[in-house]
């Protein structure tokens, strides 16, 4: 299957789905931890409950952005019942687009002095 | 941690509700694939919340995955419809085998029509209950939307209606947005505005007629010459005022409004240019009114009033009493001229005003649009009806959705030779909603003629106060509405078994004969699903009537600050021709009170300028307690003359000082009784040998009463006012006299006692205290009657879904059943197994059920009286009725359970 998906054609992302991708970018993870790591990494504000979790990772994996892995992380750690989920090239590639999107839009807000560099006293 | 832990039970009923709410909501292709994993992290999440908060931590819990289920399954649900409406192809795996698709013809779309006539025929039981259940729904829908329609949404009867507003004076320092207008600030308007057409002034007010039979009290609309013409409306017979009609010392002239017109004087139209004695004053009839012209003159402010009959306003409105405000504005926007555009040009108007007149104190004019001013209070009670109509034919679809479902799956055989034969699968599709549309136009049809008579019903049961009563009438937007009705219904049935039929698998329905063929897990699944919608739907009419049952309840147990029972009451209006002085007044009631004292039974017996629930006119004056030092600063009075007895009769505790006596004569210095919200002015309510300024003079308070609701039992009305009747004899007083005996019947007593003190003399509005506290209650009892019925119907509806369902599934499993028995289950496995499934439906109806009435109550809060909107007594009565309901739905179908005969079932197969 000659597929050359070109990643600037699926941003933007909605956050939720950023916040999915972003916590796989580090390692492999099942859904409970994508869920926390969402919850903490957005400080609580983006909270995903378990079903619209999974109706998210069917599309994310329908569209080939991530796939599940069948090389488990750690022996210890693994749990047979779970299944694990990694980025694929593309999902890497969308979310690069997305962050730059994002960090572009975030450079230009600062040029315009809406937001400081660093956070005020 | 001082956490409540759960049960361990909790969390397990919790864990396998889960899954069944799941089960029934996900689209089966997205559980095959995940429905472990959103199980196992729903657990890992319950695990977290029970370790953490307790059982505090479940409830949470509950509510975040109740919304994350409930709209993560919707867009499932929704992209599983689109992905098949693109794929499009009939389930068949032989259709290699089949005659190439092509266009069915039209007719032979018709002739499925009457193939679903054909089919309802059959079984006459299934069809008569459905198109009754349709007709019910629609019916009530037709009938609420019918009042929506007159009273909310028809155009007012007049010419380009949209531009006609009330003004009306807003003094927002004393805490009153909307007062009535004095005369010079009618003459300032129409001096200074330069958007509008005209200002026309207006007020209501009752004449006696005599001459030509009875003397009668009639009720008068007070107009400025340029009323009828600012409406477009012109007479039937003769004419309206003209101009000049109205110059004081004009002769008089009166307009009759037809139906008086009728009453009064047989329709004869030679009464026009004829003379009538008003008031004992003569006045020619000049003209009168066409049948559909009506007006109700002061809705926002009091209940609407309708005239009799119409007489010019003869005032000098440059130089009459500023202070007093007693009429409505009524006023045309010129054409091009928006309303935004003209509010602004009277909120600088009125600032001139405040600047000239009102102290800077912050004056300003209130326009609000007339249809608005009349109906925009009822909006949210309609509104809430139409929606309480929509559930209940919601919940009866669902009914029949669930009973066309498990008729289908008794066709499946059929369908599957249909298929066979190479009907396709929209056809198919189609042949189920051709059924459901025939049920909904007969239900439609029933329906409408059962709306036509009920509305006449409905109607006469609305209080006296719903205004545009004349308006709700048959007219083609109802027909509309009707129609979009029946179609949606038709579509709403037919959707689900249309789909469960194109979803047969060919193969086995044929192999099976039909029993069991479509996969008995789905087809149960769907109709659970619809039950659950019913139960869920039924549990927010049941809160709604609830909240508004307990809300008239608490009403009623609400402390008007007087009592009612035992009391007989009426008006009397002296005309200021007989009774030109304060003399003659006062004489008149010494000797009408004297009399009425002397009849046997009574008790004591007062008149008082406004009753208790009753103030329709604003009698309210600004007055000036002595602690408020600033000339400028007032305090806004409902005020009233009363007889000595008054308080006593009426039961209108004296909280300090004394009430009247005979000694709080005209002679003597002004004395004033006022209640505690007009005490509250003085620091610790020592108000009692204080001063205020009103209407010029000084007045001393002598006492302090409890307040006594003037407008109705629930609202919360002004600081009041009393003055001895010695000291300020009014010309319009209401009777009340508290006798032992059933107070109607002194009725024809008390008429005599008046005759007898002036045969002239007409009285009305004779009534019991206890039925003007009734009236006044009226518009919340006719929402929360109407609310109960609707409820309790959709109730009934959704006891009957599960009773279906369960009875259905019983004769289903009547094998499986039988074998279960023949094996050695027990009488109580078998009752537990169906009960369980009535029970599981039910409970998760109930769950969605208390999420939509959580929504539902927050809409409400300002509908119900004293209630927070989350009402813990309703919340606990209305889930709990639902359970023993659906508990006795699920009676027969268990005890039919218990009576499977493993044989005979056996030997059935």
């Amino acid at each position: 299957m000659a597929r050359s998906i070109d990643p600037d054609t699926l941003i933007p992302l909605t956050p939720r789905v950023f916040h999915i991708l972003l916590a796989l970018v580090d390692d492999e993870r099942h859904g409970y931890q994508i869920m926390k790591d969402v919850e903490a990494a957005s400080g609580g504000k983006v909270k995903i409950g378990p079903g619209t979790l999974y109706e998210a990772i069917q599309r994310l994996v329908k569209q080939r952005l991530m796939e599940e892995s069948n090389d488990r992380p750690d022996a210890e750690m693994d749990d047979q019942r779970r299944r694990y989920y990694r980025l694929t090239k593309l999902g890497r590639e969308v979310v690069k687009a997305e962050a730059t999107r994002l960090a572009d839009l975030v450079g230009l807000a600062r040029a315009k002095k809406l937001v400081n560099k660093t956070k005020p006293a | 941690m001082t956490s409540l832990q759960p049960a361990h039970w909790t969390v397990d009923v919790t864990d396998r509700m889960y899954v069944r709410l799941l089960r029934l909501w996900y689209p089966r292709s997205f559980r095959a694939e995940y429905e472990p994993h959103v199980v196992q992290v729903f657990r890992d999440l319950l695990r977290e919340a029970v370790r953490e908060r307790g059982i505090r931590g479940v409830v949470i819990l509950w509510f975040r995955a109740l919304r994350d289920l409930g709209a993560s399954g919707l867009r499932l649900r929704l992209q599983a419809v689109s992905q098949w409406m693109r794929s499009k192809r009939p389930p068949t795996p032989h259709r290699s085998a089949l005659p190439p698709r092509r266009r069915v013809p039209i007719a032979s779309l018709l002739k499925d029509v009457g193939y679903g006539v054909r089919m309802l025929r059959r079984s006459p039981g299934f069809s008569l209950i459905a198109v009754l259940t349709l007709a019910i729904g629609i019916g009530a829908n037709t009938a609420i939307f019918s009042v929506v329609n007159g009273v909310l949404l028809r155009p007012l009867p007049y010419h380009a209606p949209d531009q006609l507003v009330y003004i009306w004076d807003r003094f927002e320092w004393v805490g009153i947005p909307r007062a009535s207008v004095s005369a010079p600030q009618v003459d300032d308007l129409r001096r200074q505005a330069t958007l509008f057409e005209g200002f026309a002034a207006l007020r209501t007010g009752s004449v006696r007629l005599t001459g030509g039979g009875e003397p009668e009290q009639v009720r008068a609309g007070i107009a400025s010459a340029n009323f009828f013409d600012l409406l477009g409306a012109r007479a039937a017979l003769g004419r309206v005022f003209v101009t000049g009609d109205d110059d004081p010392g004009a002769p008089w002239v009166v307009v009759l409004s037809h139906g008086f017109w009728l009453r009064r004087f047989g329709g004869d139209s030679s009464v026009v240019g004829t003379t009538i004695m008003l008031d004992d004053q003569p006045a020619t009839v000049a003209g009168v009114l066409p049948g559909d012209f009506h007006f109700a003159v002061e809705s926002s402010l009091s209940s609407p009033r309708r005239a009799d009959l119409w007489l010019p306003y003869q005032v000098d409105l440059a130089n009459a009493s500023r202070s007093q405000h007693g009429l409505s504005v009524l006023a045309r926007i010129e054409d091009g001229v928006t309303f935004d555009q003209a509010q602004a040009e009277l909120q600088a108007l009125g600032q001139q005003q405040d600047e000239q007149w009102f102290g800077n104190n912050g004056f300003t004019f209130t326009t609000v649009a007339v249809h608005d001013d009349l109906v925009s209070h009822l909006r949210p009670t309609l509104f809430l009806l139409l929606g309480a109509v929509a559930f209940l034919l919601l919940i009866a679809t669902a009914n029949i959705a669930t009973l066309m479902l498990a008729r289908s799956q008794l066709r499946a055989r059929e369908i599957a030779v249909r298929t066979a034969l190479g009907a396709s699968r929209g056809r198919i599709m189609w042949m189920a909603f051709a059924e459901g549309g025939v049920l909904a136009v007969l239900g439609g049809a029933l329906g409408f003629a059962v709306a036509a008579v009920g509305l006449d019903g409905l109607l006469a049961l609305a209080p006296d106060a719903l205004p545009r009563q004349e308006s709700i009438t048959v007219d083609g937007r109802l027909f509309t509405f009707a129609g979009v009705v029946v179609l949606a219904t038709a579509m709403l049935c037919g959707v689900a078994p249309a789909f469960q039929s194109s979803r047969l698998k060919l193969t086995t329905s044929l192999r099976e004969g039909g029993r069991g063929a479509v996969g008995l897990g789905r087809a149960m699944r769907a109709r659970n699903a619809l039950v659950v919608v019913e139960v869920a739907l039924s549990l927010m009419l049941l809160t709604g009537a609830g909240l508004l049952v307990r809300s008239l309840a608490l009403m009623a147990q609400a402390d008007p600050g007087f009592e009612p029972t035992g009391i007989l009451t009426f008006d009397v209006e002296l005309p200021d021709s007989r009774y030109g002085t304060g003399a003659a007044r006062r004489a008149f009631f010494e000797g009408l009170l004297g009399r009425l004292r002397s009849m046997p039974g009574v008790e004591g017996v007062a008149a008082t300028g406004t009753l208790p629930v009753s103030a329709e006119h604003t009698s309210q004056t600004d007055g000036r307690p002595d602690v408020l030092t600033d000339e400028d600063d007032a305090v806004m009075y409902d005020y009233m003359p009363v007889t000595p007895e008054y308080f006593s009769i009426m039961g209108i505790e004296v909280v300090a000082g004394r009430a009247f006596t005979a000694e709080d004569r005209s002679d003597m210095p002004w004395a004033t009784v006022i209640d505690e919200k007009a005490a509250a002015y003085w620091p610790g309510g020592n108000a009692v040998g204080r001063t205020i300024d009103f209407l010029g003079q000084d007045w001393t308070v002598v006492g302090v009463v409890r307040h006594a609701r003037l407008y109705r039992v629930y609202e919360d009305d002004r600081p009041q006012f009393y003055a001895p009747y010695a000291q300020l004899p009014f010309h319009v007083m209401a009777v009340a006299i508290k006798t032992e005996l059933e107070p109607t019947s002194l009725m024809a007593q008390a008429q005599a006692a008046v005759v007898e003190t002036d045969p002239n003399q007409p009285i009305s509005n004779v009534r019991t205290m206890e039925g003007r506290v009734r009236a006044s209650t009226a518009e919340r009892r006719f929402g929360a009657m109407l609310m109960t019925a609707f409820a309790v119907t959709g109730l009934l509806l959704a006891a009957l879904g599960v009773y279906g369902v369960l009875s259905y599934s019983v004769a289903n499993r009547t094998h499986e059943i039988a074998i279960r028995m023949a094996l050695g289950a027990l009488q109580t496995n078998v009752i537990r197994l169906v009960v369980r499934q009535g029970l599981v439906v039910t409970a998760a109806g109930l769950l969605f059920g208390l999420l939509g009435s959580v929504g539902l109550s927050r809409v409400m809060t300002g509908m119900v009286y004293e209630i927070q909107s989350v009402d813990p007594v309703t919340y606990a009565v209305v889930p709990a009725t639902l359970v023993a309901i659906a508990a006795v739905a699920c009676l027969v179908p268990t005890w039919r359970a218990t009576r499977v005969d493993p044989l005979e079932a056996m030997r059935e197969e």
